[in-house]
């Protein structure tokens, strides 16, 4: 196989057009949507396809997305392997919902018989609400990714407060953040040393005795720990950013969004917003 | 519990947010005035600084005890051939008072972006379907906390919090699923699947009441300032 002129031993054509192995991978179209246009462009996709009713216009709403996704340089083919796992990991939460809805839905709801097997019968209201409900969750699942995936969180906060969210809920949201990495340290932290002192899930809830008994009040004495270890921590930590200068200022300075080609490109959203919603209530 | 993108039609999800607008700017107009008395300095009672900065005091607090909540909803307990997890909304509730729904909206958002559970268009609604409950139940445990201790106040409170949430939940898909225009499901077999469905979840109900109890007596025990009332005027 043909190597690079580096010799790194990693086939030039998967390192597409990039000269060097060390120069960053220049963002793609997505990347360089300003976040303000792309959250007012993308939510204005989600609402449209939150809405759509008619299952003709799923193939639709397919296409839009895949064209997006290969805007936004991030297919699945394009990276490593452990990122493949937990987008399919991501996919699995919101999807047992969805999934049980549309294992249920065909067998249970509607009159319109399709096929009869004894006293399972598969009707078609149910077929197409279920196919409606896994298409549309579906293809907002990858949108919401998108918008996620190619917008750093402090931009995306930022965003969100020039569209009127009120800054102490924001802020909440920025320290939430900063804190939950550590939280989840300090928890794993406490398991680990609880397992070391030779504690063990005794039972589970199907065998309630020593479950009851013995682990839940563990779990809540451990839970109780880390809620007056994280609040002795918060009255130093508030303390520091008092110190720092904290509420003096906006901790999200607005800029603002003067790229012609985002706003172009959120016209173009809201259009096609607003022609799937025309078509949808056309065909029904 | 939470209601994937896709599953409800526009007006449900719309609403939620409404509804989430609405209890959140209530929540955040609470909490500006949260300890602000005729003993406070006068600086303190100016309008613009209740505005911005004592509101801001209890910020790092909720934050930090958003994250614990966030961290601890992870607990598994096992429940053959599945397990289940602790929601907690309910020891939210009576720990945060009225901060507790910005919080939850807070915590539902980053289990969005963290796990991809729930959606950014149903987040208004799963958080009124978490939040409701979780400000009730601060009430009860405030209310019942003199009456009957503070061990079977918080019991209340953990069960009634998940207990409403399951309602909300399932009232809500069911509600999405059941077409009165097309006659997708009969509001008959709709009512009498909520109904299976509420009771199966009896069980999580004892779960989270006694865990919400044992925490409850656990901080009464340690640090009984963390049991404080959040947006009482």
């Amino acid at each position: 196989m043909a190597k690079d002129e580096a010799g790194s031993g990693i086939p030039c054509c998967r390192r597409g057009h990039q000269s060097h192995p060390d120069l960053p991978k220049p963002p793609s179209w997505l990347h360089r949507w300003q976040p303000l246009p792309k959250v007012l462009g993308l939510m204005a996709l989600m609402a449209a396809f939150a809405s759509v009713r008619s299952l003709t216009l799923l193939p639709l709403i397919w296409a839009l997305v895949a064209g997006l996704w290969s805007l936004s340089g991030l297919p699945c083919s394009l990276i490593a392997p452990q990122r493949c796992r937990d987008g399919l990991k991501r996919l699995a939460a919101p999807g047992l919902l969805v999934a049980g809805l549309m294992g249920i839905l065909p067998f249970w709801a509607g009159e319109t018989l399709l096929w009869r097997w004894g006293s399972l019968a598969l009707r078609w209201e149910g077929l197409e609400m279920a196919l409606r409900i896994g298409g549309r969750g579906l293809a907002l699942f990858a949108l919401t990714m998108l918008l996620l995936e190619t917008t750093p969180m402090l931009e995306l906060l930022a965003a969100l407060r020039q569209l009127g969210i009120p800054d102490l809920l924001l802020e909440l949201a920025w320290l939430t953040q900063r804190y939950l990495q550590e939280m989840a340290a300090q928890w794993e932290q406490m398991q680990r040393a609880a397992r070391l002192r030779g504690w063990r899930p005794r039972g589970s809830l199907w065998r309630p005795g020593p479950a009851l008994r013995q682990d839940l009040p563990f779990l809540a004495a451990s839970v109780g720990t880390l809620l007056v270890r994280s609040y002795e921590r918060s009255q130093r930590v508030y303390q520091a950013l008092r110190l720092r200068g904290y509420g003096r200022a906006p901790l999200f300075p607005t800029a603002a969004s003067r790229d012609p080609y985002s706003w172009a490109a959120t016209a173009l959203a809201v259009a096609t917003a607003v022609l799937l919603r025309n078509a949808d209530a056309a065909l029904n | 519990m939470h209601i994937s993108d896709g599953i409800l039609p526009a007006p449900l999800w719309l609403g939620g947010y409404g509804i989430t607008a609405l209890i959140t700017g209530y929540s955040l107009r609470l909490l500006r005035h949260v300890g602000v008395t005729e003993q406070c300095p006068w600086w303190e009672r100016d309008p613009r600084y209740i505005a911005t900065q004592r509101c801001r005091d209890q910020l790092p607090k909720a934050a930090l005890l958003t994250a614990v909540f966030f961290v601890a909803s992870s607990i598994h307990l096992p429940f053959p051939p599945a397990s289940l997890h602790l929601v907690l909304n309910g020891l939210m509730g009576l720990m945060l008072g009225a901060l507790a729904y910005p919080a939850i909206v807070v915590g539902l958002f980053f289990q969005v972006v963290a796990f991809g559970h729930g959606g950014l268009t149903t987040l208004g609604i799963n958080a009124a379907i978490m939040g409701i409950p979780a400000l009730l139940a601060g009430g009860i445990f405030r209310a019942g906390r003199r009456v009957m201790g503070a061990g079977v106040s918080a019991f209340l409170a953990g069960a009634v919090g998940v207990g409403l949430a399951v309602l909300l939940f399932y009232g809500v898909v069911m509600a999405a699923v059941v077409d009165a225009d097309s006659g997708v499901l009969s509001p008959e077999a709709g009512r009498l699947a909520l109904g299976s469905l509420v009771v199966a979840h009896l069980p999580l109900m004892v779960v989270e009441g006694l865990f919400a109890s044992w925490v409850v007596l656990f901080l009464q025990r340690v640090q009984p300032a963390l049991l404080g009332d959040y947006g009482k005027r």
